[in-house]
């Protein structure tokens, strides 16, 4: 499987574009996105899922255009991609379960599966050990709790490509842990990953490769031990004009 | 030739506002996002739609009683105190009083308390979905937020719309009754005979088509308010006033061409 992104743009304004015509390719694997905040990797992160339309260029899914195509095969190849979203992004008109069967039932998962997966999912997610958890509400359920029930209701669907809007931001270091216990579990069921996050732990344990977006395009990428690497040393300096863009921005030095 | 519309078009780009722009930049998703609603494929949200139709209808049915019948108590008064005075017509009062309820005081009036009560329902729902990134969330998961949330929320307002004027029809004429009786003393037989001797059968059918176009306009514009939310619930409340202001207004317009081109 492989994505391709072409010149991709954006602006919410039309004199300011966050994204100038982005490029970029990821097969098989996780993708980082790292960027200052208001550079344009949730934007991005949208774009791919076919949530935002770009102003201009395209993505594609093996080699199938989603912003040129036709509606019916734009919804086609959308289906393929699970978001999983920052907030959980629940729907507030139903409680736990009616979230999980929503997506399924969307999804064509067979009806006589529903109960079977929803135990499944909630226990993978951590959550099966909470009284009622399945009747309660949004209102009722803890930040934490409402993202891995967002968590569960994208994997109920077993997309071929799951994005992560930021998963861990805003959690004490135990909640955030146990969300990247579950992601990495997540990981296998699907081709590509992308994820969107500050936490640098959480992406140089599980991403295959890290992309910088800076200016609107991809300013630098490294591999899985380039991050590492990083991460490990002191130093900022590198002579690989990629590790030293990300050395700076992860050390918060300018670049 | 096409040198001239691209500078006409390039001036008028550099002297529209941010504001214009994005507002255009807003409608061309909104359409594109109609647009794509009527692609396959198609699902049925029945449940939504009985739903959607049954509240806003129950919800709305107490207001709209009340108001068909102050309007209808109010005219029939007024009425029947010129009637009083000049002592002939109490024979027409029925038809006349009729008449001016179902072709232009219940449409209207119907048609603008749904504007504030369900209209502000339909911007303050969609847009806090916006805000919590479930519009998108249904996009991820393969379902067409445009079938899920505008067509019920259309087809039941182009639904309960008309059945709450014929209701606030009823009512008025009632009300109205009871001010004329109140007045001249009229019995029930003088106001029904009066009615079915004035009263053109057709002029009802054109207070539902009035409704029907009343409904359609309070779902594109209070929905188009909230679905045009950037994340923040300052934003809405300001879209909510648009949204019921704009529904009002555009109501008041198609009024017009409606009685003056078509009725």
């Amino acid at each position: 499987m492989k994505i391709e992104i072409e010149n991709i743009s954006f602006g919410h304004n039309i004199d300011e574009r966050i994204l100038d015509k982005l490029n970029y390719s990821i097969s098989d694997g996780v993708l980082g996105i790292l960027g200052q905040s208001g550079c344009g990797k949730s934007t991005l992160l949208r774009i791919i899922g076919g949530l935002l339309r770009p102003d201009e260029g395209d993505v594609k899914i093996n080699g199938e255009s989603i912003w040129k195509n036709t509606i019916v095969r734009k919804k086609a190849i959308s289906n393929k991609i699970g978001m999983v979203f920052q907030a959980g992004a629940l729907f507030d008109f139903l409680n736990v379960e009616g979230n999980l069967k929503f997506a399924m039932e969307a999804t064509g998962v067979p009806r006589k599966q529903w109960d079977s997966t929803i135990d499944r999912m909630l226990g993978s997610v951590g959550l099966d050990d909470i009284g009622n958890i399945r009747k309660r509400f949004v209102s009722q359920l803890s930040g934490g709790q409402a993202r891995r029930v967002g968590l569960a209701r994208t994997l109920v669907t077993s997309p071929e490509i799951i994005l992560f809007d930021e998963p861990t931001t805003g959690l004490d270091p135990q909640r955030s842990r146990s969300i990247i216990k579950i992601i990495k579990s997540s990981l296998s069921d699907s081709k590509i990953s992308i994820i969107v996050s500050h936490d640098m732990n959480f992406i140089s344990e599980i991403c295959t490769k890290t992309i910088l977006i800076e200016n609107g395009i991809v300013s630098a990428s490294t591999n899985k031990e380039g991050i590492q690497k990083i991460i490990k040393s002191k130093k900022t300096d590198y002579k690989d004009s990629n590790l030293n863009k990300l050395s700076k921005f992860i050390k918060g030095l300018p670049t | 030739m096409k040198k001239i519309f691209l500078n006409i078009g390039k001036s008028i780009q550099d002297q529209s506002s941010d504001l214009g722009k994005s507002a255009f930049k807003n409608i061309g998703n909104f359409v594109s996002s109609i647009w794509e609603g009527f692609h396959p494929p198609y699902k049925y949200y029945f449940s939504e739609f009985v739903y959607f139709s049954s509240s806003s209808g129950v919800n709305a049915f107490g207001i709209v009683a009340i108001t068909s019948a102050v309007a209808g108590v109010t005219s029939s008064y007024l009425i029947a105190e010129e009637v009083r005075r000049a002592g002939v017509g109490a024979e027409f009062m029925g038809g006349g009083v009729t008449q001016m309820l179902v072709t232009q005081l219940v449409p209207i009036l119907v048609g603008l308390v749904v504007a504030g009560r369900t209209g502000s329902a339909i911007t303050a729902s969609i847009g806090s979905m916006k805000i919590t990134e479930q519009v998108e969330a249904l996009k991820s998961i393969s379902t067409d937020p445009i079938q899920f949330l505008f067509f019920p929320r259309l087809l039941g307002l182009m639904t309960v719309l008309p059945c709450l004027t014929i209701l606030g029809c009823i009512m008025g004429n009632i009300a109205g009754y009871l001010a004329a009786e109140r007045v001249l003393h009229l019995s029930w037989s003088t106001w029904t005979f009066s009615i079915l001797d004035l009263f053109e059968i057709e002029k009802l059918y054109h207070s539902i088509y009035k409704s029907i176009v009343f409904g359609a306009i309070i779902t594109i514009v209070s929905f188009y308010q909230g679905w045009t939310v950037h994340q923040s619930s300052e934003e809405l409340s300001r879209r909510i006033q648009v949204g019921v202001v704009g529904s009002m207004t555009f109501i008041l317009i198609a009024n017009l061409i409606m009685t003056v081109l078509v009725f």
